[in-house]
């Protein structure tokens, strides 16, 4: 369904990516994953035919319809629900329904009570929140996420994940870049790692096939964050959610412990 | 056919929304003030001269109109309408009708006034001709103003300061080429790359009637330009991408 053969991308006569090879089928979910800069958005891009390869081609089937859920939600003049109305209509969705179709997706993501603010208004999560409802207004062959999580709250994260896992069952292909790692384990297939310009198959850890644990910390007035588990946290208002694996987690239990964390819940993240 | 038709409207609020029309209408005001603050006037060099300056004002209205859209929310629209070329055909009918709403603000300006002045505003009634001829003349300034302003975008042109000085130039050179090349004869093989405004526009600054003979050449001739800047701009958009 898409095939890139032999991409070569320079960006000020810095390599990009070298000879990237790579085929996606249709309803296949993956991840691309890599440090910031790497170049996972370009990828994105390059696949949706909205930045050239400096070498190579990208095969993609006519016809099919991409949706794309940019990192940086724009800020506009235009309230949500007005961009949202017109992204519908552009979609070919019957006016008639529409509005009550955007009322039920901003209400799934929290989001109902800010659709007649003008989106220049909003925060970066509530503008992420409607970056990502304009792209499941109708749905699509092929769905492009660049760090769609990026400032949203929990709970529409696990809506989106849920959302996401919709759409696998529909058979829509899922592409993502992103740094979360149980975004990736929920929702992707297949986990690429972007490094030093090419692609490689990421390995079963990175791919999800380890369990992983969420644990739900409150936070007490003494607490400190410990240094080993920085990069596992996930801070919400009252706490924050740690995810490890499962071989990790008593000692990570026992160090936000001392560090003056109190557990509130613990899970399988598989059983979410 | 739906999809564009929702695009441009959706180009219409985005412009209603932002402030940029705001400083072309002051100017458009002014313009007026000047223009018909002195009577009477003659009717086919007064609708001349507003199509010269109608040219200049809407290459500001095309260049203002190039930011209105964040680059993100381009990338989202050319996705969902699984056609770059209709988002660019979106652009210039958006730029189109714009065009044509000012154009028809222009004419009816100094008619309602001539009109509302006991017939004072103008050497002479307007008859059907003045009518149908400074719409055409003066649309197809609007246009190719409209044109040549949206064509330095900055997806087309990175550089802010060309992006802002070039379009200004090529403006003010069409508007003055007549005389350029009447000093410099041989310039006049350069000079044929900017729109020839001045050259047609003179054809009518002397006659006391629009000869439609004249009119519908002018108006070809505008046109033609008109649509192919509008052509370079959307393959050129097309072959830059992001």
């Amino acid at each position: 369904m898409i095939e890139l053969k032999h991409i070569v991308k320079e960006y000020n006569k810095k390599v990009v990516f070298n000879n990237i090879n790579l085929a996606i089928e249709q309803g296949q979910s993956a991840a691309f994953i890599g440090h910031n800069g790497c170049g996972k958005s370009t990828l994105l891009k390059i696949i949706a035919g909205l930045v050239s390869p400096t070498e190579g081609t990208v095969c993609l089937e006519k016809g099919k319809l991409i949706h794309y859920v940019p990192e940086h939600f724009p800020q506009m003049n235009l309230t949500a629900m007005r961009y949202l109305l017109y992204m519908g209509k552009m979609d070919n969705l019957e006016s008639v329904i529409l509005p009550t179709h955007i009322h039920k997706l901003a209400e799934e993501f929290f989001v109902a009570n800010m659709l007649d603010i003008p989106m220049k208004y909003l925060s970066k999560g509530s503008l992420q929140k409607i970056g990502v409802i304009q792209a499941l207004l109708k749905e699509p062959d092929i769905l492009l996420l660049d760090e769609p999580l990026s400032g949203q709250d929990v709970m529409s994260q696990q809506v989106f994940i849920q959302k996401m896992q919709e759409l696998k069952k529909h058979n829509v292909t899922i592409l993502m870049s992103c740094h979360e790692p149980y975004l990736v384990d929920a929702i992707a297939d297949e986990v690429y790692q972007i490094v030093d310009g090419k692609i490689v198959l990421a390995n079963p850890e990175l791919a999800g096939k380890v369990q992983k644990y969420m644990m739900l910390f409150v936070r007490t007035k003494k607490a400190d964050i410990p240094e080993n588990w920085k990069g596992c946290l996930q801070f919400t208002e009252q706490g924050c959610i740690l995810r490890v694996e499962e071989s990790e987690c008593d000692r990570a239990m026992v160090e936000m412990l001392e560090a003056g964390w109190n557990l509130r819940g613990m899970c399988n993240e598989n059983d979410i | 056919m739906k999809m564009i038709y929702e695009f441009v409207r959706y180009q219409y609020k985005q412009y209603a929304l932002s402030a940029k029309w705001v400083i072309p209408f002051i100017v458009l005001l002014m313009v007026f003030r000047v223009m018909y603050s002195i009577l009477p006037i003659d009717v086919v060099s007064n609708f001349s001269i507003m199509s010269l300056v109608l040219f200049l004002i809407m290459v500001g209205i095309g260049m203002t109109c190039q930011g209105i859209e964040p680059e993100v929310s381009e990338q989202i629209i050319i996705l969902r309408m699984q056609s770059e070329r209709k988002y660019y055909i979106g652009q210039v009918l958006f730029l189109g009708t714009l065009s044509g709403m000012v154009t028809v603000i222009c004419l009816c300006y100094p008619v309602i006034v001539h009109y509302c002045c006991g017939k004072m505003l103008f050497t002479r009634n307007i008859h059907a001709s003045d009518i149908i001829g400074g719409l055409l003349l003066m649309f197809a300034c609007s246009f190719l103003g409209c044109m040549l302003g949206g064509i330095f975008s900055p997806r087309t042109i990175r550089e802010r300061e060309i992006r802002f000085t070039l379009p200004i130039a090529c403006a003010l050179i069409s508007v003055v080429r007549i005389g350029i090349v009447a000093e410099v004869p041989i310039s006049k093989y350069i000079l044929w790359i900017v729109p020839p405004v001045s050259d047609v526009v003179g054809w009518f600054t002397r006659e006391e009637y629009f000869q439609m003979g004249k009119i519908i050449g002018a108006f070809f001739i505008l046109m033609v330009y008109g649509i192919v800047l509008a052509v370079i701009k959307v393959e050129w958009s097309k072959i830059r991408k992001f």
